[in-house]
């Protein structure tokens, strides 16, 4: 599968311009958006770090996939296969921390989602390549360089109702509330640590994550200005993890 | 991909190892194969063994030691080359389909040729010739591209292979493997 556009723009480079999930329960919504300005701390325990990544790569799947579907975004859709394929890798290496049950089905959506984009996304790869081709090609090369353009740019066009049709699939299915809720929920409650309660106070004093989807320039997994609040451990949601605390108590 | 048993609950950073370890198994396994030129589906795994490497080490820059950000922009490039490598294999294969599809239309117009001349092999000879150029399909100028490709390939590949023993003259993956152990 080609995929060379994913060379160096590879860390969801845009992932500006969020909008919550209109269909999103509210804690979820807040706990998808908290994780997009969040930046992974290595006390965390594993869970919640995998938690917030997979949240961030859903974010930027989400916000791409409209546009994929119009077909009038290249970048769009490489931004969509990138947050699908980092959130596959995620899982495979990390699947042991969900029940197979969930995690499977999660994987399997991912699976179709990307594979309905691959054959778009080569043919906008071979297009750009044969572009740059033709700057150093000979008459005899340019003739065929043209007409193997014209050719993916015709196969490219015909791609687009399947593309289409992937990311619809993918909506109608309920991937974007349930994966949303999936990586929320499980196996920590993250959603405990984005709605302000007076209850359950945020650990860090850090400013709490913005309500409001600011568009951001640089990525926003390496933001660094607003700190999100520490992450919790599925038993002390109100302990801020230190390397000085002891270590989480084991599940039962 | 084996992996020792991670803990959801322990801090990431003591799993560091664990997460990163098994990616370099694989890539350092994948790379055997990488100095012969023609092992095009060996360097294709290379490939995917790097770009999971490269996923794993992005996925946990921001909780790295400092000295991984390096090793990752060093195995970032690698990957590069070899998706680039990987492209120009697809291209070649798809010219190569394509000229193989024109050429087997060539072959029924030489056998009605030749059926209906066979004393006359020079006529076919010259058929084939009018058909190649009065073609919709420039089969000349797709074999000078997919000529182009193929010492496009062998110099990339070169280069591969030199950054490649770069890296291990280094000892990437044993300096990477300490730092992520001393981390914990």
């Amino acid at each position: 599968m080609v995929d060379m556009g994913e060379r160096d723009s590879d860390r969801n480079s845009d992932l500006s311009a969020r909008a919550p999930e209109p269909s999103l329960a509210a804690g979820v919504g807040a706990a998808l958006r908290a994780a997009e300005t969040a930046s992974v701390q290595a006390e965390w325990p594993l869970a919640g770090a995998a938690q917030v990544l997979l949240l961030q790569h859903l974010s930027a799947l989400l916000s791409a996939r409209q546009a994929v579907a119009r077909g009038d975004d290249v970048e769009a859709l490489h931004q969509l296969r990138v947050a699908c394929r980092r959130m596959r890798s995620l899982l495979s290496g990390l699947a042991q921390l969900w029940p197979k049950k969930r995690i499977a089905p999660a994987t399997r959506a991912l699976r179709q989602l990307a594979r309905g984009c691959g054959r778009a996304r080569d043919l906008d790869v071979e297009l750009q390549q044969l572009t740059a081709a033709l700057e150093h090609a000979s008459p005899a090369e340019e003739q065929a360089l043209r007409w193997l353009w014209a050719r993916a740019a015709q196969a490219r066009h015909a791609e687009q109702p399947r593309l289409a049709q992937a990311v619809a699939r993918f909506d109608e299915e309920g991937w974007p509330r349930r994966l949303s809720k999936l990586f929320a929920t499980r196996p920590i409650d993250l959603r405990r640590r984005t709605q302000p309660a007076p209850q359950q106070p945020l650990a860090a004093p850090a400013p709490a994550p913005a309500p409001a989807p600011a568009p951001a320039p640089a990525p926003a997994r390496k933001t660094q200005a607003a700190k999100p609040a520490a992450m919790p451990t599925a038993r002390e949601p109100a302990q801020p993890p230190s390397p000085l605390l002891p270590p989480p108590r084991k599940a039962s | 991909m084996s992996r020792h048993t991670l803990d959801a609950e322990q801090p990431l950073v003591s799993q560091l190892h664990a997460l990163v370890a098994p990616h370099l198994r694989l890539v350092w396994a994948a790379a055997k194969r990488l100095p012969d030129p023609a092992a095009t589906a060996a360097h294709h795994e290379l490939r995917i063994a790097v770009k999971g490497l490269r996923y794993e080490l992005e996925a946990w820059q921001d909780c790295l030691p400092p000295r991984a950000a390096k090793a990752i922009r060093r195995f970032r490039r690698l990957q590069n080359r070899l998706g680039e490598l990987h492209d120009l294999d697809l291209r070649a294969d798809g010219l190569l389909e394509l000229l193989s599809e024109h050429g087997h239309q060539l072959q029924h117009t030489l056998g009605s040729v030749q059926g209906a001349g066979a004393a006359h092999p020079g006529l076919a000879r010259a058929a084939l010739t009018a058909a190649h150029d009065a073609g919709e399909i420039p089969v000349a100028g797709l074999a000078l591209v997919l000529l182009r490709l193929a010492r496009q390939r062998a110099e990339l590949h070169g280069r591969i292979l030199e950054q490649w023993r770069a890296i291990e003259a280094d000892g990437l993956r044993k300096r990477l493997l300490k730092a992520l152990a001393k981390a914990a």
